[in-house]
């Protein structure tokens, strides 16, 4: 439920604040949540996909990413849909990130306190 | 092990948030730009105008907008206040990063935004005096009650739409330059005027005259850089009377004087493409009886366009025109009454005067006998991630000293050690006179108007319902004697100096000529040996007034057709009056190295049109450029400045003088005569073209040669607008040449209900992604303009707009 739960929050927090809030969220629920390496990864990767999807969905999939072309290509980038694809996997790295650097923290003080 | 996995994986969730929040060379900051909330994806890519309703604190009363289809905005307000704020509240919506960048670049600002990459062209604009002139305007704007008011209406109106910005509203360019708007204040819209100031009027090629005069003497500079030429027809016909006192023009000094450091850095070079058309015919000579008005001033071509069209409709105004982004009324226009349109012209409004230090600190300078204290105006060039830099500009009594001896010249431009008198440092009040021609009547209002406009001088064309016809040759024109700036002159010395300006009512000026027509093509404004006062020793050359003049002469019965299709002509006559002794220069003559048959057939064809698909016109325009660098690249030794003589006046030279010494090429040791150099440079020129177009000249045209871009204000290439399908040339009525061209082409007809035509390339919108950011280039490149709506009331026509956005003052101010 871990990604349910960064991808509810971190949507909610995105919009206030910008998707940096993104690997804050994942950061946060791992750090309380996380119970293993493999699901705090994936399911913050996940949520990072799900999120910055969601969003592109109701903000540019209505007007199809080929409109963004130039745009896109202002950047270096081939097309909306390469410059769809990138914001997405940024958006599923940085929450993967964030998950696992917060876990990463919480494994090591359950060690030390052990 | 723990601790360094920890370690690693928190500083490499640190290090990709940094590395994705800062730019990298050119690359922006991704994170920020890619940001699916408020980066790039919240840029609008939909179809929709403004509607609906929208409450803003500094409104006195209600204001409808109006949006036809093109995106135009017809404000209605019921006070002038409230007018010129929905104005700036609309133009901002459309073009705030326009605005905001230019008015930085006007100020040698860009470094705040774009980095160390822009110093030296900050450094440049402080050194030119570019605030200095704009705070000069502000203090003249704010002197005025009414156009304090306009100023500060339109200022509050932009920054109301700025304090609404949203992620989704700020424009893409804000998003990827990384920074955000600042405050609109009327310091700005002053540094909008300098724009066009230094645009139209901040050239010079004083310092490059005088080093070709050093070289080749003063035989040479009669021939080539004389200004009266017998072929030009001025603006005013011949023959004008000039019932004018001359005792205040003054004198020449002994001898010209020479600088010192001629042989220094580059001076400015006048963009050669600065020039526009404008015309009016009498009602004695139009289908209905009424006048008609055409304009097309041509400026730098760019996405977005420097003008915005716009209706402004108040109690005492109902005006449509377009408007310079960040200047508030309509600039080129028509009201109910009257019809006006300007053309640039190009007097010499730059003098440089060589500077005599006193000593190496740059602290006094000469003056009529004197020492005087030089003023130094500190410059603080803010450097986005770098420190500040500050730049000491010195200003003498003549202006500011752009450049040192010790320096290097920014785009090698200045001249050293001399200081600029330029008349764009003058204080005036431009906006009142678009406050005034808005509002016009008739003539007598429209000479009232155009007294308050200074900088930069226009030919005021204009039309009045009432009949009237007009031309007036408007601004500050200095008085000088003969020849006074033509070269640097001695800063030292009080004769050059300037003496004042020709009072408005001796300006240059012609109302209802029996010819039953007046235009301007930017050439000279009246024949120089008939009008008392020295304007300048060059015009633009002769071929587009002459034309204009040949066709206006001709027409009878004239309707808006004979306007477009006029505005539209793409003839050279400068291929006209050349071609046939270049044809000549290769008739019969048998190259054995290439086979030029094809290629002579073509040309032999051409019909001197510069039509999209003409190859003729390719290969005309490269040959003659090949014979002008054959005949003067050999003149000078390499690297030496100077300047090769007007297009018009080389034509009659070549046709009158064809064995002038300086047709040989003087690096060869045989004699070349012209047609040696014609033959060469058809030679050179089909090589070009076939290199750049194929072997097969059928399949040569005039669009792949002249490439016909129009480019992004930032020239971002997925932005730009490529090989458009438009004629044209520097030479033809149509000037329409690689980004630069008629910026603006606008018809009126003076009739009971005004009807008026117009378009401009690219569209309303700045934002890219908008359906109007480039909608109307396809419409300009071709024969016809758009039928503009010219609406009386908020209710006329409901059905000819789409949208209508409600104003409703409230909220906090």
């Amino acid at each position: 439920m871990i990604w349910f739960l960064i991808t509810t929050i971190g949507l909610v927090s995105a919009y206030f604040f910008s998707w940096w809030a993104i690997p804050v969220v994942a950061f946060v629920v791992c750090l309380v949540r996380g119970k293993t390496w493999g699901e705090v990864i994936g399911q913050s990767t996940i949520a990072g996909i799900i999120i910055t999807s969601l969003v592109l969905a109701s903000t540019a999939l209505s007007y199809g990413f080929d409109r963004y072309d130039p745009l896109a290509q202002v950047i270096m980038l081939p097309s909306g849909l390469v410059m769809a694809l990138i914001t997405v996997l940024i958006g599923g790295i940085l929450a993967g990130l964030g998950g696992a650097a917060s876990y990463s923290l919480r494994t090591l003080s359950q060690k030390r306190r052990r | 092990m723990p601790i360094i996995r920890s370690v690693v994986l928190v500083a490499l969730l640190i290090a990709s948030l940094w590395a994705l929040s800062r730019p990298w060379g050119s690359i922006p900051a991704l994170g920020k730009l890619l940001d699916p909330i408020n980066g790039v994806w919240s840029t609008p890519a939909g179809t929709d105008l403004p509607q609906g309703t929208i409450t803003l604190a500094g409104l006195q009363g209600p204001v409808t907008v109006r949006y036809d289809e093109r995106g135009v905005p017809h404000i209605f307000a019921d006070t002038n206040d409230d007018l010129y704020f929905a104005q700036g509240y609309v133009m901002a919506r459309d073009r705030l990063w326009q605005m905001d960048f230019a008015s930085r670049a006007a100020a040698g600002r860009l470094s705040e935004v774009l980095g160390d990459r822009s110093v030296e062209y900050d450094r440049y604009q402080r050194r030119i005096g570019m605030t200095y002139g704009a705070e000069r305007i502000v203090l003249e704007m704010e002197s005025d009650p009414t156009t304090a008011a306009v100023a500060n209406a339109f200022a509050a109106g932009v920054n109301a739409w700025i304090a609404q910005l949203t992620p989704a509203s700020t424009p893409f360019e804000f998003k990827l330059l990384g920074y955000s708007p600042e405050p609109w204040t009327n310091l700005h819209t002053a540094l909008m005027f300098m724009n066009i100031r230094k645009d139209l009027s901040g050239s010079s090629s004083e310092h490059r005259l005088a080093s070709t005069r050093l070289a080749k003497g003063d035989a040479f500079m009669d021939l080539f850089f004389g200004n009266n030429q017998s072929w030009v027809d001025p603006i005013m016909p011949r023959g004008t009377p000039w019932p004018i006192d001359g005792s205040i023009i003054p004198q020449p000094p002994d001898s010209v004087f020479v600088s010192r450091s001629l042989l220094g850095e580059l001076p400015f070079q006048p963009n050669p493409y600065n020039g526009s058309n404008n015309w009016a015919l009498h009602g004695s000579k139009t289908a209905t009886g009424r006048p008609l008005l055409a304009n097309d001033p041509h400026l730098n071509l760019t996405l977005p366009a420097i003008w915005y069209e716009n209706q402004l409709v108040s109690p005492d105004v109902n005006v449509y025109g377009v408007s310079l982004a960040g200047i508030p009324g309509v600039t080129i226009g028509f009201n109910r009454d009257v019809a006006w349109g300007l053309t640039n012209t190009g007097s010499d409004v730059m003098d440089f005067l060589e500077i005599t230090w006193k000593d190496s600190t740059r602290s006094e300078y000469r003056y009529d006998g004197q020492w005087l204290k030089a003023d130094v105006r500190t410059e603080v060039i803010k450097v986005s991630g770098k420190p500040d830099i500050v730049d000491n500009v010195l200003y003498t009594i003549h202006g500011p000293v752009a450049l040192q001896h010790s320096e290097r010249a920014f785009n090698t431009m200045t001249p050293p050690d001399h200081a600029m008198r330029w008349v764009a440092h003058d204080a005036s009040n431009e906006l009142l006179t678009i406050f005034r021609l808005n509002r016009a009547k008739n003539k007598a209002d429209l000479m009232e108007a155009t007294t308050t406009f200074r900088a930069p001088a226009q030919n005021v064309v204009y039309a009045t319902r009432e009949g009237d016809i007009g031309i007036i040759s408007n601004g500050s024109l200095p008085i000088k004697w003969k020849g006074q700036g033509k070269y640097p002159g001695d800063g030292s010395d009080p004769k050059y100096t300037w003496q004042g300006f020709i009072p408005q009512e001796q300006l240059p000026q012609i109302h209802n000529p029996a010819r039953g027509f007046v235009s301007s093509a930017n050439q000279h404004p009246a024949a120089p040996d008939e009008y008392p006062f020295y304007l300048d020793y060059a015009f633009a050359p002769h071929e587009r007034g002459v034309r204009i003049n040949n066709r206006l002469t001709a027409m009878t019965q004239a309707t808006p057709d004979s306007m477009f299709a006029l505005l539209k002509d793409s003839y050279s006559l400068h291929a006209e009056s050349i071609l046939p002794r270049m044809l000549q220069g290769i008739d019969g003559w048998d190259v054995d190295s290439v086979d030029t048959r094809s290629t002579r057939t073509l040309i032999a064809a051409w019909d001197y049109r510069h039509l999209p698909n003409r190859g003729g016109a390719a290969l005309f325009q490269r040959w003659w450029s090949e014979m002008s660098n054959a005949i003067w690249s050999d003149e000078y030794p390499e690297g030496y400045l100077y300047s090769v003589p007007q297009r018009d006046i080389m034509v009659q030279a070549l046709l009158n003088v064809p064995d002038g010494e300086w047709i040989d090429d003087k690096r060869t040791p045989q004699r070349e005569s012209l047609d040696d150099i014609i033959r060469i440079a058809f030679i050179r020129a089909h090589k070009a073209v076939s290199s750049a177009q194929g072997d097969d000249p059928s399949k040569w045209s005039w669009v792949n040669a002249q490439g016909a871009n129009v480019n992004h204000l930032l020239n971002l290439a997925p932005l730009n607008v490529r090989r458009i399908e438009a004629g044209g040339c520097a030479e033809c009525v149509n000037a329409f040449r690689n980004g630069n061209g008629p910026s603006w082409k606008m018809v009126v007809s003076l009739e009971d209900d005004v009807k008026a035509w117009g378009v401009y390339p690219g569209g309303q919108s700045g934002n890219p992604l908008s359906p109007y950011f480039k909608n109307t280039i396809e419409k300009w490149a071709s024969e016809r303009l758009y039928e503009l709506l010219y609406l009386m009331s908020p209710d006329d026509r409901s059905e000819s707009t789409t949208s209508t956005l409600q104003l409703m003052p409230g909220g906090n101010k």
